[in-house]
């Protein structure tokens, strides 16, 4: 995962540049970006950083076609989880990440992009993303991977996604009667073998 | 299974003990089994909680992988360019693994002789071991006609390119090939460590303490005195309040590579090599789309694997072929793409093969493979750079299993790259040579971590000796996949299992 010192120091002139702009950048990253209410109480990420993942959520798996999106799906709600069942590293980490990601003078510096990511039109946020996932930056590089991850893995997890891609979901455990065949899966259950395992093999050490 | 929980450790405490084992997985279960039906009093510590068929049995992604993985499945390189998959839980990786089984190969053990002095393991040296871990494992060939069809289409890709493929051993018993292995046998099918070595060795007496992350190894002159560890939260990467100090004659390091070098950097054990020469066996994955139905996330997870392209000459690196189970989040997240380009990949996921690259890192000249760290904060980083011999067998590779796949049949193959590239017949291959192959540029992976305590007979040049033994600090033992000098070129779980085994003798003897 991301550090400070790594995001501060391994990144090259551009960063640097941006990161120097130093008043610039405290100011703009004080300022809300489009707000987004969480759903449950937030454990490790800011209200800020809530927000931004929660754009970056829904260009990560924005939904359509019968598919919710990230943001019905609860998922920056998720992350917030699991970032709480981490080492609080991660969690400072990710929201370094996302304050990166969301800061406007590094995104005019390195992209273009003048607006803060939250307050970018989809294109022009799918643009971002896919500049940081292509990025000559580690820190940018890393930032996606992290991010795109994280996200994915939460989102596709959920149940509500898996009739979109055909999953028919977990075989039934058979809870009464191990022996009965499960329903839709299509496997034979290997009946196990009449011996017992052997008691402790003799000692060749 | 009588086990003790450092969650609901209230109090410090202290134990004396002949041998404290650190980690429950391949090597420290093989090992205390054995310590333990000697009569020796064994402590074990395991950082991860004890968790059973009970707990598999959401059969949930979602639920068992941060239950059941190192950082809550989010374990990485530092550059987070390669995901490492691997277990926190009493049995280790074992628990979650895919069940595959082989011996180490000779031409392995031969290459470890004539480079690390390690005469003593050549090739037949192990048979009596691995003969042993294959009867109490139930380790048997898997049922051709059980092959599900993510690993058929690699037999039959193979074998209609002329290329070496064949079915696996499995260490199963009353297997129900639902394909959850990676999430926790529901079944207790899988003949993991925390139902096999382990209920032996605490029906023998050992003490085994889930939940209880051992800190520091305390070395006093050139012994080591005592384990200290402290408590965990059960379902968080939180200390708790309690300590446990273990005053062992003998300590043995299992904690598996990463986690055991770093273990031994905290202790400032700082000999040798530590947490250098760490393999990961880089995986790249190539899926392949068919017409019919292949239900991936089904079926035993790997029962075929192909080693056509184990050995590519002296100056490149060799690859094995085999096959991983697409279940949703794992694909999900796996795919550098996202938005729609992902949801339409997403969309074909019951004919989708999913075919994996296994490279063999170590065994060429300079090949140091990746490096063990502690930060500042105390966490531990995999620094694993991707050199030009890795790029050119990952260039190698994704040829060869785009082929495969077309020769199976399938009617278009994408790679998992930021910018796919897509193949509908052999006439796209050349396409392949255009992209660019590396850290970020795909999605690389890691299930077989290895190396960190290497052992060597040069103590300038191992961190352990032949005997698993520390070269600086005789009564401290290391046994499990960081001894590893190499990469093996076949999954690993038996050869640590055969070393563990084999290593019984030597911290019996020592604690005795």
């Amino acid at each position: 995962m991301l550090s400070r010192r790594r995001l501060l120091q391994g990144s090259g002139a551009a960063v640097a540049a941006a990161v120097g702009l130093g008043g610039g950048l405290v100011a703009v990253s004080l300022l809300p970006p489009n707000h987004r209410d969480p759903r449950a109480p937030l454990r490790v990420l800011t209200p800020r950083a809530f927000s931004i993942l929660a754009a970056v959520a829904d260009r990560i798996c924005p939904g359509a076609d019968g598919l919710p999106t990230a943001w019905d799906l609860e998922v920056p709600e998720g992350l917030d989880l699991l970032l709480d069942r981490l080492h609080p590293g991660v969690g400072a980490e990710l929201v370094q990440a996302l304050l990166f990601l969301e800061n406007p003078v590094a995104g005019t510096v390195l992209d273009g992009r003048m607006a803060r990511f939250t307050q970018s039109p989809p294109d022009v946020q799918d643009e971002a993303l896919r500049a940081f996932g292509g990025s000559k930056l580690g820190v940018r590089r890393q930032a996606y991977q992290a991010l795109s991850g994280l996200i994915s893995a939460t989102y596709w997890s959920h149940p509500a996604t898996w009739a979109h891609v055909g999953y028919p979901g977990p075989p039934r455990f058979p809870e009464a009667d191990p022996g009965i065949p499960w329903g839709h899966l299509p496997a034979r259950r290997v009946e196990p073998a009449a011996e017992e395992a052997a008691a402790e093999p003799e000692e060749k050490g | 299974m009588n086990i003790r929980s450092g969650a609901e450790l209230t109090a410090d405490h202290e134990v004396e003990c002949d041998v404290c084992i650190v980690g429950s997985g391949a090597g420290g279960a093989v090992l205390a089994a054995g310590l333990s039906a000697r009569g020796l009093k064994v402590v074990m510590l395991e950082e991860g909680a004890y968790r059973t068929s009970d707990d598999f049995r959401a059969l949930s992604e979602r639920v068992n992988t941060p239950m059941l993985y190192q950082e809550r499945g989010t374990r990485s390189t530092s550059d987070v360019a390669i995901t490492i998959l691997q277990g926190r839980t009493v049995g280790g990786s074992t628990t979650v693994n895919w069940t595959t089984c082989f011996r180490t190969p000779e031409r392995i053990l031969s290459h470890w002789g004539a480079h690390m002095g390690l005469d003593a393991l050549a090739p037949g040296s192990l048979d009596a071991h691995f003969a042993a871990v294959e009867e109490r494992l139930h380790i048997q060939p898997w049922q051709e006609e059980l092959v599900n069809a993510n690993n058929a289409a690699l037999a039959r890709g193979c074998e209609a390119l002329g290329w070496e493929a064949h079915v696996l051993r499995r260490n199963v018993k009353g297997c129900a090939n639902s394909g959850f292995c990676g999430f926790g046998c529901p079944f207790d099918a899988k003949q993991a460590m925390h139902l096999t070595f382990l209920p032996d060795a605490v029906k023998a007496g050992m003490e085994l303490w889930s939940c209880m992350r051992a800190e520091r190894i305390e070395v006093a002159g050139d012994r080591a005195v005592a384990v200290h560890a402290v408590a965990m939260e059960r379902d968080r990467d939180r200390t708790g309040v309690a300590r446990l100090t273990v005053r062992p004659k003998v300590v043995a390091v299992c904690g598996g590579a990463i986690n055991s070098p770093a273990l031994l950097m905290r202790s400032s054990i700082d000999h040798g090599p530590l947490g250098r020469r760490t393999f990961l066996h880089p995986v790249i994955a190539v899926p392949g789309e068919y017409s019919e139905q292949i239900d991936p996330f089904y079926g035993a997870p790997q029962s075929v694997s192909s080693h056509h392209h184990i050995d590519r000459g002296a100056d490149r690196m060799g690859f094995f072929l085999e096959a991983a189970p697409l279940h949703p989040m794992l694909t999900g997240s796996a795919m550098p793409i996202f938005g729609a380009r992902a949801a339409k990949e997403m969309a074909v996921l019951p004919h989708l093969s999913g075919l994996i690259a296994l490279h063999v890192d170590g065994l060429l000249p300079g090949d140091d493979g990746g490096t063990v760290r502690l930060r500042s904060d105390g966490r531990i980083a995999v620094d694993y750079p991707v050199k030009p011999w890795l790029q050119e067998a990952m260039t190698a590779s994704h040829a060869a299993l785009a082929r495969v796949h077309l020769a199976a049949g399938a009617k278009r193959v994408f790679t998992m790259h930021q910018q796919p590239t897509e193949l509908w017949s052999p006439s796209d291959l050349p396409k392949l040579a255009e992209a660019r192959y590396g850290a970020h540029a795909h999605a690389i992976f890691s299930a077989h971590q290895m190396g960190g305590c290497a052992m060597h007979a040069d103590a300038a040049k191992g961190v352990v000796d032949v005997e698993h033994r520390h070269h600086r600090v005789p009564n401290l033992f290391v046994v499990d996949g960081s001894v590893l000098p190499t990469a093996l070129g076949v999954n690993p779980s038996q050869t640590i299992y055969g070393l563990a085994h084999r290593a019984r003798g030597f911290v019996a003897d020592a604690a005795s």
